[in-house]
């Protein structure tokens, strides 16, 4: 058996088995173009789990909130997230040049901005003014959870990538895997700033 | 069954064969130890009581779920590759492959075929024990809470059936073979998908021994949320069995989109992979709402979330308006491959080309756009605003046209045809007849009207029976008696087939019918006792229900006469088909086709000018006999 | 190819024909409201609609069938040719149009023409009966009659009647199926109905004319039935006085235990109660949360419900429950709305 090229997504899935000896291929396909329609489609799905989610909050509570939502906290949170997304980029571009310990080094700065937003949700919940047991409440938790564990799994994802990374293990083969952390992190982030935030905080 | 190449000799431990199941139960079994003991130290840093059955259960099963499919084999195929680590083991290859996680998609649909028409099988016979209890009218044979319990069970598990049997099972196996290809996209999803299926069953058994759930697969709350314990086990079974089911339809999005052989466009997909397209955006998109609508409620239960806690400002029909968005198409991720199959075979024992192929692709986009925008007519007497009533009455009534159309591509193709009346053919001639019963019986459930007076009633339950039951089981009847000598490489007894299919035709028309009059006469559904003046309708709904019961039996015997050694072998393509799964042995090699074929016209030209669909390039066709 | 669509359309024709001979036999049970004709007519017309579909399939699959069946594998395949073999062209344009013709027909009539009708609350009705469901029971309240009743609906006939329709737990389903009508009691929700009765009936001499709950709602859901009675005005008029002077009033029990309990910010004053034994209690409910829903109730340790319970009301608000003599031991009082966080003790010593 050989070594494969690896990830911490599902995504890459098709890649390896390709290239495992037993397991049937797909010759003239590309891996990475396989694995990227699949994790497009997969993220399309996930967008109908937070649109439940939201679609409960207007329903419920329609356009409103309560007074006291920490707008300034949700402004940092966002900062956060699109700032590590941006490293996230600076990531993948090295990724392109081929220099994999520049992209771990990216990347790590995006997984410790990650790991600063979940720090802001943990506060954001600690000292939130609403109740759980509250119809705007119940959105509010139930949004930024299911975000939060997007996220986490986002995070678990690039720790693995960039531990891989600095192994240079993905000097021989594909960086779909890689790449596929990276599309992933960037619809956890692109979801926040596009739906939850403005729908939360905003509206 | 496939013989293996020696290249992929089995591996590693032992002959056990059920070494895979047994360590994931066991990894599953620590996994919630340490989710559950988890869940306790939480409780009591909060400063509460350490155990809280509801909270504890559900953070340990979060844990368990990926320890049981670590154990059962994502660990050696997959999870090692994260730490950088090889792929350690290649599973066992021989018979004992179809107990492990394997990345064969032949090998991952029969599994689920086994699986889903044991399922089918053991729902069946729990019908049968509901017929039983409803021969007398006071309810004094189960009791209502068991009658609740069973009832509940039955809905659950069939729409489980309905939902996998074709398109996990026949999906898996035959769509990369009808689109020449070697595999699905993501063979190792494929096989994380199957696996998610066992705690599911687990689950809702369990269900039983804490207190059941007696609120109906539908699941209203605010009853699913203070009923017994064993509700929190029925959400996570079916949260668990979407995830599976999202996970299916991107896999075959992907594959259909991206794996078709050379020549394969789609002005010549094989109409079942057709149909197993549409549902696949189906299941892709609208189960994310059944797990939202599931997770609500148990969020409800566990984390004090007030969704539909009425005094906390949360409404109850919420839940129905979510739960429904996934639930009215998980009906067409149910019937779409039926008629995909039914289609396909008709062709094929029609001799003739398929009619309006192209209108029937449309009809099945056409499903799949309206799928979405026609929910709320299960709402209509839900006390939902009165200006919703036309707007979704007129796109229910409209989803009628498309699946017109459906209608007209099967007419027109037995229509002057060379009809060869063999037992898959007899089953796809029984989706036409009781879909179409289905069908004219769902315009008095959309128009709303009359709803007002059928909506809850036995109407439905029959109603809803002839579209699942001719939609979706009769289909996976044709496919199992159409496919199996591909699958098997054995042909079964037409006889036993031909007593099986008139037995279940007659038996499921004689119950279902008189089931409307039931509805008629006032009763209404899930309903443990009823009025004393309906007993003779309901006793005679029974003694024909167990003759649909009865007819099960002969099918039994002939799926266990293959196993036999004397089994009449099955050649490469006893019915003369000219799709791709036919043109290479029964069974197919591991990686389907010698070479990958090249496609040179529409697979159903019969009497056409085109001499085939497909060649193997430098495969004699002898070959694949 | 002529031969055989004349062959299938006689078959189509004589088809219809058996099928339209039956719909004389009628389906629906004689309805008992206004509306209830209205939709038995809507009913009829879909019926009538509904046969020709039908037979035009049955037809077409069964002359097919007889017709075109080969023994053994056929030798040739194919028949006809050009459009007509692969169904181009006309044919499916011709149906699609017939079917969207179809679709739209009944879009108009019955549904769009109809729903308006059946879907009209009077605003004025000549009888307002207010309904409360809960689990497993019925509580019918006559507003203008200062009337309440858990045995039996009565009401007048040729007369025209609201139900204002809510649930105290979980979802319910109000249906009389004699009014061929029903709609969903929801928690949270006042849903409503009005329907004009058209004919005098018993539940005694017909099943019909029953409340039945209509949406499952566990346990004892199949039993969730209260009958009903139509009568004439007089006949109401008499049911109307005679439960009046001879039903239960609110006079307090002679010797009663009097137990009193508030409940402010969703939380009662006291989760510990005591009285004695073998004495009947009333327990006098001070709900003084402005705008909150609460009751009181008392239910044995295993969770059965202990006689009534009060009605679930916005606050502010003062009920009084009223229990039999209790033999010793440890019961439960809850809010049935909050039974979490408003829950207590009894203590019967």
């Amino acid at each position: 058996m050989n070594t494969l090229e690896t990830s911490a997504t599902m995504a890459d899935e098709h890649g390896s088995a390709a290239a495992a000896a037993d397991v049937p291929g797909h010759e003239g396909h590309d891996p990475a173009d396989v694995g990227r329609f699949g994790l497009l489609l997969f993220l399309f799905s996930e967008s109908f789990l937070f649109a439940a989610f939201i679609s409960a909050r207007l329903y419920l509570s329609g356009l409103a909130k309560p007074e006291h939502v920490n707008l300034s906290l949700g402004v940092v949170l966002t900062a956060l997230l699109v700032a590590s997304s941006l490293l996230s980029y600076r990531g993948l571009a090295a990724l392109r040049r081929g220099d994999g310990r520049a992209a771990a080094r990216w990347l790590s700065g995006t997984v410790l901005l990650g790991l600063g937003f979940v720090g802001g949700v943990a506060i954001e919940w600690s000292t939130a003014e609403f109740s759980i047991t509250s119809a705007y409440g119940s959105a509010f938790y139930s949004v930024t959870g299911l975000h939060a564990t997007h996220l986490i799994s986002g995070l678990i994802a690039l720790a693995l990538g960039i531990r891989l990374l600095r192994r240079n293990h993905f000097a021989a083969g594909s960086t779909w895997g890689i790449r596929g952390c990276i599309i992933y992190w960037t619809y956890v982030d692109l979801i926040w700033v596009l739906v939850i935030f403005p729908v939360l905080y905003l509206l | 069954m496939t013989t293996v190449p020696a290249t992929a000799a089995a591996r590693g431990p032992g002959t056990w064969a059920f070494r895979w199941i047994v360590r994931g139960l066991l990894f599953g079994v620590a996994g919630f130890a340490i989710g559950a003991a988890m869940a306790a130290a939480i409780r009591t840093a909060a400063g509460a009581e350490p155990w809280d059955f509801e909270q504890n259960f559900t953070l340990g099963y979060m844990v368990a779920l990926p320890a049981w499919l670590l154990g059962i084999g994502v660990w050696e195929r997959w999870a090692r590759e994260w730490l950088g680590r090889p792929v350690a083991d290649a599973g066992p290859s021989d018979w004992r492959r179809y107990f492990a996680f394997t990345l064969d998609h032949k090998v991952i649909g029969v599994q689920y075929i086994v699986t889903f028409v044991a399922l089918f099988l053991l729902a069946g016979f729990l019908a049968m024990v509901l017929r039983v209890h409803l021969m007398v009218a006071d309810g004094s044979v189960l009791g209502e809470h068991l009658y609740n319990n069973v009832m509940g069970l039955h809905g659950i598990m069939m729409i489980a059936v309905a939902v996998a049997s074709l398109a996990g099972g026949f999906g898996n196996y035959f769509v990369p073979l009808l689109i020449g290809a070697r595999d699905v996209a993501f063979p190792r999803l494929n096989a994380l998908s199957f696996w998610l299926v066992p705690p599911v069953a687990i689950l809702l058994v369990l269900s039983l021994a804490f207190g059941g759930f007696d609120s109906g697969w539908t699941a209203y709350p605010p009853l699913s949320v203070r009923n017994a314990s064993g509700q929190v086990l029925f959400n996570l079974a079916v949260i668990t069995f979407g995830l599976s089911s999202i996970l299916g339809g991107m896999n075959f999005l992907v594959t259909i989109h991206k794996l078709r052989a050379p020549g394969m466009t789609w002005g010549r997909l094989p109409i079942f992979a057709w149909s197993i397209y549409a549902m696949s955006w189906i299941a892709l998109l609208f189960t994310q709402f059944l797990a939202a609508a599931l997770i609500m409620v148990l969020l409800d239960r566990i984390a004090g979330t007030a969704f539909f806690d009425v005094s906390n400002g949360g409404a109850p029909l919420l839940y129905q308006h979510v739960f429904w968005f996934y639930s009215h198409p998980a009906v067409y991720v149910m019937v779409l491959p039926g008629f995909g199959v039914a289609l396909e075979v008709l062709t094929h024992f029609s001799r003739k080309p398929l009619f309006a192929y192209r209108w029937a692709v449309a009809g099945f986009l056409g499903i799949l756009g309206l799928s979405g925008v026609v929910w709320a007519h299960h709402l209509f007497v839900a006390g939902i605003p009165a200006e919703l009533l036309a707007p979704f009455l007129v796109t229910t009534e409209l989803i009628s046209i498309p699946t017109g159309l459906v209608m007209l591509a099967a007419l027109g193709t037995i229509w002057m045809g060379r009809l060869w009346l063999r037992v898959p053919m007899l089953f796809a001639l029984g989706v036409v007849f009781s879909f179409l019963i289905g069908g004219i019986t769902g315009i008095f459930l959309a128009d709303v009207p009359t709803d007002m007076a059928l909506h809850d009633s036995y109407f439905v339950v029959a109603h809803f029976h002839y579209t699942i039951i001719g939609g979706e089981i009769f289909a996976l009847f044709a496919a199992i008696y159409y496919w199996l000598p591909k699958m098997t490489g054995r042909m079964y007894s037409e006889r036993l087939g031909q007593i099986h299919f008139w037995l279940m035709f007659l038996g499921f028309n004689a119950t279902f019918l008189p089931m409307f009059l039931v509805g008629f006469g006032g009763m209404n559904r899930r309903v443990a006792s009823y009025e004393p003046a309906l007993q003779d309708l309901n006793v005679l709904v029974s003694v024909m229900a167990f003759i649909l019961g009865a007819s099960f039996i002969p099918f039994v015997v002939n799926m266990v006469g293959l196993a036999r050694k004397s089994a009449p072998r099955a050649v490469a393509n006893p019915w003369q088909a000219r799709t791709l799964e036919w043109q290479v042995s029964s069974p197919p090699p591991l990686e389907n086709f010698p070479v990958l074929p090249v496609v040179e016209s529409h697979p159903y030209d019969y009497g056409g000018p085109a001499p085939r669909h497909a060649v193997l390039p430098g495969v004699e066709p002898e070959a694949a006999q | 190819m002529r031969r055989h669509v004349l062959a299938v359309t006689g078959l189509w024709i004589l088809l219809t024909a058996a099928g339209i001979w039956l719909t004389q036999f009628e389906l629906l049970p004689p309805p008992a409201s206004d509306k209830g004709e209205d939709i038995a007519r809507a009913f009829r017309f879909l019926l009538l609609l509904s046969v020709p579909v039908f037979t035009f399939v049955v037809a077409v699959l069964t002359y097919s069938v007889l017709r075109f069946r080969t023994r053994g594998q056929p030798a040739a395949d194919g028949s006809g040719s050009g459009a007509l073999i692969y169904g181009r062209g006309a044919v499916p344009v011709a149906w699609f149009s017939i079917t969207s013709a179809l679709a739209l027909l009944i879009m108009v009539y019955p549904g769009l023409t109809e729903l308006p009708k059946i879907a009209a609350i009077e605003q004025n009705p000549d009888l307002v009966v207010k309904v409360e469901a809960f689990q497993w029971a019925w509580r019918i309240t006559y507003p203008d009659l200062a009337l309440e009743t858990t045995r039996e609906m009565v009401l007048p006939v040729d007369e025209s009647i609201r139900f204002d329709i809510t649930s105290l737990d979980v979802v319910h389903g109000f249906w009389v199926p004699a009014f061929g009508m029903k709609i969903d009691a929801v928690p949270g929700l006042t849903t409503q109905m009005s329907i004009r009765t058209t004919t005098v009936g018993d539940y005694s001499s017909d099943p019909l004319f029953r409340l039945q709950c209509s949406q499952l709602c566990g346990g004892a859901h199949a039993v969730m039935m209260l009958p009903v009675r139509v009568v004439t005005r007089d006949a109401f008029d008499a049911w109307v006085a005679a439960s009046i002077s001879g039903g239960p009033t609110a006079s307090p029990i002679a010797g009663a235990t009097q137990l009193s309990i508030s409940a402010d910010k969703i939380l009662f004053s006291t989760d510990r109660l005591e009285a004695p034994a073998n004495k009947p209690i009333t327990i006098a409910f001070d709900n003084q949360d402005v705008g909150v829903f609460h009751n009181i109730a008392v239910y044995e340790q295993g969770g059965d419900l202990i006689g009534q319970r009060t009605e679930v009301v916005l606050g502010p608000v003062a009920q009084t429950l009223v229990l039999a003599a209790l033999s010793p031991g440890t019961y439960i009082f809850k809010c049935d709305i909050h039974p979490t966080t408003m829950v207590g003790t009894l203590e019967i010593k």
